[in-house]
């Protein structure tokens, strides 16, 4: 048997203590040089992670294993006995050797942009007891025995991934919420060759009373770049659902969801990418919970073997089978919903009880309730029920969520047509912010699929300003005029309450 | 519609199996420049090229290539509308085939999906190129849309809808390939009644049975596909790259490198985004796929996948007096290049190199990493640093 020891740092590095919620997981790879996978993992920043991987030396036994050459057999009989030796010691193996024992090995952290970082594995010969059983590796009478074994310990950093791309998601996040994340960990060195558009301007919305209302940005502390490359905003969600606006004369006007309770992170920067689709201005929110969304960027990309590994992860299960965090089991349940077949339970019907202000959970509730057959007039009256909830509590956290809120109206369109309409507009609105949930338009009753340019007070493209000056037109139902708060991006460290800074 | 495989007289293949059924649409008669009566709303849309030899690529990749397949090849359909007739199949059994007016497409759609749904392992594979426009579903265009003035969308079909209920009959995994515009038809967007019908409608009493599905689309929303004149198109033409060797993992207890919607889908983004060196027009184009369900590979290579590399080194006068190489880590023997031939270009296996330049006579520092080169498309240009 050999080792592999893998840590995951993430946090360490602020000087404050990482609570459960700031730990971040993300899928291990160990694989042959060829790419050849020999074993698959998730490692946390909250504990290591230790890999046991059979080889063809473990089916000598009561030989010693230091003598004569290697144990030779062919890849099918090696993984057989695996099984068996795993039947026989009641213990779970990772992986299997099936190669030459001086094949090289390779570990990988798979980062959740499709970034990933290498370590070659480096054999150290051990003799005594495996020097400590991971938490998914049984007690046994094997573990003990004196025994000559090799190891490697293997440790990554979270900021090596942040320096692979501009924008960085879960791995910028700091040990808590609140915490700002440290200059080299937010700028990390990654050379930049845009700089931020002009004139951006952000305005705040919250949902009161199932009517979106345009607010004061509650922005609990600013950072940015000496360079004015990148900038940082924690924004103070008080349990409300909100919106956040961006616009500007380069920058199309878009809302980007910004999911969590308390406060949320967006980190605006330069647009890297390509894709002839991409804004300049690229808006990334990070949630109180790095695990669930590494997750939620694994789905956004369709890297589903990576959601799959990463789901295994007990706190994002437990958040989802348990109720105990909103955001972790939100991911989890679109999760679920994409990755496997209709759940037979009332674990989503749990959710909505538990999150009732939380519309993700309505939504997926409804869908599961859709996928598994509405069989009659109750489970249908059900599921329009569950749809029209989530409508009213304002729209999911998760990009995810837009595609089955569509879903969802498209099933139960007949008889509810012009709410069919709003979400299938909503949807043709839809814009790219990652796993977060965005679109396109002026005000969120309003989506748009063309592009809006300028402040509110000077729009190019479809005009939108029909009461004065920084005022949008009021839609039709909703009682309270409201204003249009936004604050141009360089003047929000004045406006900020925590002390904004340049570094 | 026209089978394309078994031929005429060939036994049919026992379930578990794959099913294609391929639709190119180039000829539309209603449309710019067609020889039919013209449609009321032409959307800007005219006749196309690159849809019945796109079609034909793909097909004939399926016909040569199918001993890759998860399961044995069972059935190929195909429907192909061109301005000149087409033939496609095994040689010696060609067959012209058939035109993709709505009636062939409904009645060839319905036998796909009856064949797909009659074993639980069954791969299911749709694949179409011709026009298409979205507001929120995706639309696809036939041969003889506009044909009926006063229903100008009938002869078009939602293919979004069409999958939600293929997924409540197919009990197999689903591939589909949509090679077709998805711009933002606004005058649909903000009208009632616009709403081209599917080739099935879902059941709100079905359950979604389906193990897996993947929809590998050309371009993004709201996105145009591109395909060069008389060329196959640029999707189909990465997608068919891919499906030949440039993808694949091997799982961990796996002896095969499998191909399924995840490792595919990535693939083809990767091998269009290699095209866009040649397309400095701002026609780049980016493939966008969704994958659900629990995995199903269609392929299961007996080989490693390979790579496309592109080393170079900047700056450029520093290729003369360089020697480029890539040693691999699995001890293979190493790759060297005389950098005053231009940039090397090759193909790879898959796996973890040391990738490198040195200076014939010290005229600048060697470089030197380590990486993993992925497929489908390894590009790297290496910076020479004074001594």
């Amino acid at each position: 048997m050999k080792m592999i020891y893998i840590e995951l740092r993430h946090g360490e590095q602020h000087g404050v203590d990482a609570g459960p919620k700031a730990s971040l997981a993300l899928p291990v790879r160990v694989a042959y040089g060829d790419g050849s996978l020999i074993a698959e993992n998730v490692v946390s920043s909250a504990y290591p992670l230790a890999l046991s991987l059979f080889e063809s030396d473990d089916l000598r036994k009561g030989e010693s294993p230091s003598s004569g050459e290697p144990f030779r057999v062919d890849k099918r009989s090696l993984l057989d006995a695996t099984d068996r030796w795993e039947d026989s010691h009641g213990q779970k193996v990772d992986g299997t050797l099936w190669r030459d024992p001086d094949a090289p090995v390779f570990v990988s952290l798979v980062g959740p942009s499709g970034n990933n970082v290498m370590r070659a594995v480096n054999w150290q010969p051990k003799r005594g007891e495996v020097a400590r059983p991971p938490p998914n590796f049984g007690e046994s009478e094997e573990t003990h025995r004196p025994r000559s074994y090799d190891e490697c310990r293997v440790v990554f950093e979270s900021t090596e991934l942040s320096q692979q791309e501009p924008s960085g998601r879960a791995v910028h996040r700091g040990a808590n919420a609140a915490a700002l994340a440290s200059a080299d960990t937010f700028a990390g060195k990654h050379q930049f060759n845009k700089a931020l558009p002009e004139g951006v301007w952000l305005a705040q919305w919250r949902l009161e009373q199932s009517h979106w209302v345009s607010g004061a940005v509650q922005a609990h502390s600013v950072r940015h770049a000496a360079s004015a490359v990148q900038f940082q905003v924690d924004l103070e969600l008080n349990g409300d659902k909100c919106l956040l606006q961006v616009g500007g004369p380069e920058t199309a006007w878009r809302f980007v969801a910004l999911p969590g309770v308390h406060t949320c992170r967006v980190l605006l920067t330069p647009n890297a990418s390509m894709d002839p689709r991409a804004e300049p201005l690229k808006v990334t929110v990070s949630s109180e919970r790095a695990d669930a969304e590494a997750l939620m960027v694994f789905l956004a990309r369709d890297a589903l073997s990576a959601a799959v590994r990463l789901s295994r992860y007990s706190p994002l299960n437990a958040a989802f089978w348990q109720q105990t965090d909103p955001v972790a089991a939100a991911a989890m349940g679109y999760f679920y919903l994409r990755c496997s077949a209709p759940i037979h339970s009332n674990a989503f019907t749990r959710l909505a009880g538990t999150f009732p202000h939380v519309a993700d959970f309505a939504l997926q509730c409804c869908i599961n309730l859709i996928r598994t057959g509405l069989r009659d007039e109750s489970h249908l009256n059900q599921a329009r029920r569950l749809f029209h909830e989530c409508w009213r509590q304002g729209l999911p956290w998760f990009s995810e969520g837009m595609s089955l809120l569509y879903e969802a109206a498209s099933v139960l369109r007949e008889g509810d047509e012009e709410l069919y309409r709003q979400v299938e507009l909503l949807m043709a609105s839809r814009a790219w912010a990652g796993p977060a949930l965005s679109f396109y338009g002026e005000n969120p009753y309003h989506p748009h699929p063309g592009r809006i340019h300028g402040t509110p007070v000077q729009t190019i493209g479809t005009s939108v300003l029909s009461s004065g000056p920084s005022r949008l037109r009021v839609p039709k139902g909703i009682d309270a005029a409201f204003g249009m708060n936004y604050v141009m991006l360089d003047d929000l460290q004045d406006s900020s309450r925590g002390a904004a800074s340049v570094f | 519609m026209t089978t394309i495989y078994p031929s005429a007289g060939q036994a049919p293949i026992a379930d578990p199996a794959v099913h294609v059924l391929a639709i190119g649409v180039g000829h539309y008669p209603h449309l710019l420049d067609g020889d039919g009566a013209p449609a009321e709303k032409s959307l800007g849309l005219g006749q196309l090229d690159s849809p019945p030899l796109s079609a034909k690529a793909f097909v004939e990749w399926f016909l040569k290539r199918q001993g890759n397949c998860a399961v044995p090849l069972g059935t190929i359909e195909a429907l192909i509308s061109a301005t000149a007739p087409m033939s496609l199949g095994l040689p010696g059994s060609e067959l012209a085939v058939e035109g993709a007016t709505r009636a062939n497409v409904q009645r060839a759609f319905n036998a796909w999906l009856a064949r797909v749904a009659t074993h639980r392992e069954n791969l299911g594979v749709l694949y179409f190129c011709g026009h298409g426009v979205m507001v929120a579903d995706h639309y696809l265009l036939l041969e003889d849309f506009g044909a009926d003035a006063g229903l100008p969308w009938a002869n078009a079909f939602n293919v979004t809808v069409t999958l939600r209920a293929v997924e409540q009959k197919v009990r197999g995994s689903l591939y589909v390939f949509l090679d077709a515009c998805r711009a933002v038809a606004t005058d649909i967007a903000l009208t009632y009644g616009a709403n081209p019908p599917p080739l099935l409608a879902p059941t709100i009493t079905d359950e979604v049975l389906r193990r897996s599905t993947c929809v590998i689309r050309a371009t993004g929303e709201g996105q145009l596909a591109f395909g060069d004149n008389g060329q196959v198109s640029r999707y189909t033409t990465a997608l068919v790259d891919a499906l030949s060797g440039y993808c694949g993992v091997q799982p961990p207890g796996i002896e095969t490198w499998n191909v399924d919607g995840e490792v595919l889908g990535h693939a083809v983004r990767k091998l269009l985004e290699r095209g866009w060196p040649a397309v400095s027009d701002g026609t780049e184009q980016v493939s966008e796929q969704v994958v659900s369900g629990t995995p199903e590979p269609l392929l299961c290579l007996s080989q490693p996948p390979q790579v496309h590399v592109r080393l170079d080194l900047a700056p450029t006068e520093m290729r003369q007096v360089s020697k480029m190489y890539m040693l691999s880590l699995q001890g293979d023997a190493p790759r060297e290049h005389d950098g005053h031939k231009g940039a090397y270009v090759a193909d790879v296996p898959g796996g973890v190199y040391m990738v490198g330049a040195r200076a014939l006579d010290n005229q600048f520092v060697e470089y030197r990493i380590t990486q993993t080169v992925a497929p489908p498309w390894y590009p790297l240009t290496m910076k020479a640093q004074q001594p």
